[in-house]
């Protein structure tokens, strides 16, 4: 079978409008997390966000922030759009304010905007938090099959609007202002004091392509997609199962697609998104997925950092994670101090750490109980 | 290996399900329109999977997600944040889920305790054919013995509460290598194409229904009208029919 190289890696994020803002962001385990001018005015019992530092007004936010990462990765592959197909999350529709207006902001529009720069496949992934990493995994899988040479995966959301802040306060999902906590400390993975996520906007793009057609235009290979798996919880519409059954699952079928065992993990970038039901039961499925060696493989999240751009979250997380395969290097999660029964882990906590990482598992678990994981691995070159 | 087209349903009236399919509807009453038509449909085909915990389920979100319910809610919420009271305002947490767009499959993996791998294309324009190639693929592969492909669409009315939409429906499709009288042959894109496309999870797929039905037996090349394609390419549907 093809197998499937990353020759262009793009990032917008809270921490700035570029792949290595990110990752020097994440690596100096400082949050990008703040008050939220906006949703302070008001007055919403939620007012911390991750917002990206782009120039864009409200009506074309969501455009400006799929375009960016997109053309920084093609930038850095040597690939034009029209070389590749796309398969790209834009999250969910919502309300923004258009000159002091109310006006309905679809997140299809947008991606149909995108996508006409693009070859077929042009795939709209739509699996809430689990939609960047299930078109990361769904690129693969098309390129690996020999159905597209290459192809643009990832996605981008804007998830700071007044009304998904509503409706996210509404299921209980966010983490509430308190007094007395930092902004930049509200989401805080795995940690005894966990109250809920943060929202952030951002995107991320990577370019997938046949690694002998990267190899033979001289493309650097930045690493590999080397396995993806998926599953559904059919538990619940907004809870995991406490065991972390389906998580387990899709970490499985991933592994098992890339032909490796759970001892070939040299860390796991976790959903972690600093719910009280979610964290332990991921940190559940990951024990049983790697049995002793759990207390010996790093974890870490990145949403205690830079809050949860739900649907792109599993771009953000790609990027940084073929990042430590290259750099030995694991970010830490931000705002980890303790972790809470049940969520114990080999967290990276405090600070980033050196460990050698020839393969990643990067998750994402979406409400609605869609789980999906790609297996990222060093580039050949780097090994 | 070949792809088969073992069942289809088309569901367009809303007020039926609780008539006829009463224990789908206590699960399904408090959801949008679009997730319930979706429902209604595949409950439709459900008896021609071999293995419904098994199947692969490949959803196509709402074009138009939302509700009257939640429309109201945020246009009244939208006076409270604009006067600073954002922590008066309470949203129905029912509500708030009717902008989700994987909400279709989610109740149809609970329902059929499927835990497979599954699909969920987003309310872009054209994504349904892309689901009737990704279902072919799928049964080529062999990473799936049958495919159920579901979606359902309301329209401007419909979101903003008024009786009479057009536009609304919910389509369900059973898709196995087991041999049928309506095989899918290929989705081809010969060209480009003209014309803005209005943006549905089910119509282009209804339509394209409708005129399999009409078909005599042989080979049909169903020229995908652009309102119903993704607004770049010409599409072409080529099936055979026994």
């Amino acid at each position: 079978m093809t197998r499937v190289a990353i020759t262009g890696m793009g990032a917008v994020s809270p921490f700035g409008l570029t792949a290595d803002a990110l990752w020097e962001g994440l690596v100096a385990g400082r949050s990008a997390v703040r008050a939220i001018a906006r949703l302070v005015a008001a007055g919403l019992p939620v007012t911390t966000g991750g917002e990206v530092p782009i120039e864009a007004d409200d009506a074309t936010r969501d455009r400006a922030m799929s375009q960016r990462p997109i053309a920084e990765a093609l930038a850095q592959s040597g690939l034009r759009a029209a070389d590749t197909a796309l398969v790209w999350t834009t999250g969910l529709d919502t309300f923004a304010h258009d000159r002091g207006e109310l006006i309905e902001r679809s997140a299809g529009a947008c991606f149909t905007a995108i996508a006409r720069e693009h070859l077929r496949p042009r795939r709209m992934v739509a699996t809430a938090c689990a939609s960047a990493t299930q078109a990361i995994g769904e690129a693969f899988q098309l390129i690996r099959a020999g159905r597209v040479r290459a192809a643009v995966a990832g996605g981008a959301t804007v998830m700071l609007t007044l009304h998904h802040v509503l409706g996210f306060t509404s299921l209980q999902a966010l983490a509430a202002d308190l007094a007395g906590d930092e902004p930049g400390a509200a989401c805080k993975p795995f940690d005894r004091m966990r109250r809920g996520f943060t929202l952030a906007e951002g995107g991320a793009a990577l370019v997938l392509e046949a690694l002998d057609a990267a190899r033979a235009r001289g493309a650097a290979v930045l690493g590999e997609v080397v396995g993806f798996g998926a599953s559904q919880d059919a538990f619940d519409l907004t809870r995991p199962p406490p065991d972390g059954a389906g998580a387990e699952l899709s970490m499985r079928r991933a592994l098992d697609d890339a032909g490796l065992a759970p001892g070939a993990v040299g860390a796991i970038s976790a959903h972690g998104t600093g719910t009280r039901a979610g964290d332990p039961a991921e940190a559940a499925a990951v024990r049983r997925l790697l049995g002793e060696r759990w207390r010996a493989t790093p974890v870490a999240s990145i949403k205690g950092a830079i809050g949860h751009p739900m649907a792109a979250a599993g771009a953000l997380q790609a990027v940084a994670a073929v990042r430590s395969c290259a750099a030995g290097v694991v970010p830490p999660t931000c705002n980890l101090v303790e972790p809470d029964d049940g969520c114990e882990l080999d967290h990276v906590i405090g600070r980033a750490r050196r460990a050698d990482v020839p393969a990643l598992l990067s998750c994402s678990y979406g409400m609605g109980g869609q789980n999906a994981c790609v297996v990222l691995a060093r580039s050949e070159e780097l090994r | 290996m070949s792809c088969y087209l073992a069942a289809w349903a088309i569901e367009r009236d809303a007020g039926r399900i609780a008539l006829d399919h009463p224990a789908l509807w206590r699960e399904v009453r408090r959801f949008n329109l679009p997730v319930k038509l979706a429902l209604a449909a595949a409950q439709r085909v459900l008896g021609a999977l071999a293995d419904p915990r098994r199947a692969r389920l490949i959803s196509l979100a709402p074009c138009r997600p939302g509700s009257p319910e939640l429309r109201a809610a945020s246009h009244d919420a939208d006076a409270s944040l604009a006067r600073g009271a954002g922590r008066e305002v309470r949203v129905n947490p029912i509500h708030a889920l009717h902008a989700i767009d994987n909400l279709a499959l989610s109740l149809l993996s609970l329902r059929l305790e499927n835990r497979e791998p599954c699909a969920c294309l987003g309310g872009a324009a054209g994504q349904a054919w892309l689901a009737l190639e990704q279902a072919q693929g799928e049964l080529a592969a062999g990473s799936a013995a049958e495919v159920l492909v579901l979606g359902g669409d309301q329209g401007e009315a419909s979101w903003r509460g008024e009786p009479a939409d057009p536009e609304i429906g919910g389509v369900a499709l059973v898709l196995t290598p087991r041999p049928g009288r309506v095989r899918l042959v290929a989705i081809e894109s010969p060209g480009s194409a003209g014309g803005g496309p209005r943006p549905h999870a089910a119509r282009g797929l209804v339509r394209w229904l409708d005129a399999l039905a009409a078909a005599p037996a042989g080979r049909m090349a169903y020229r995908v009208p652009a309102e119903d394609g993704d607004g770049v390419d010409e599409l072409t549907v080529i099936a055979g029919l026994a």
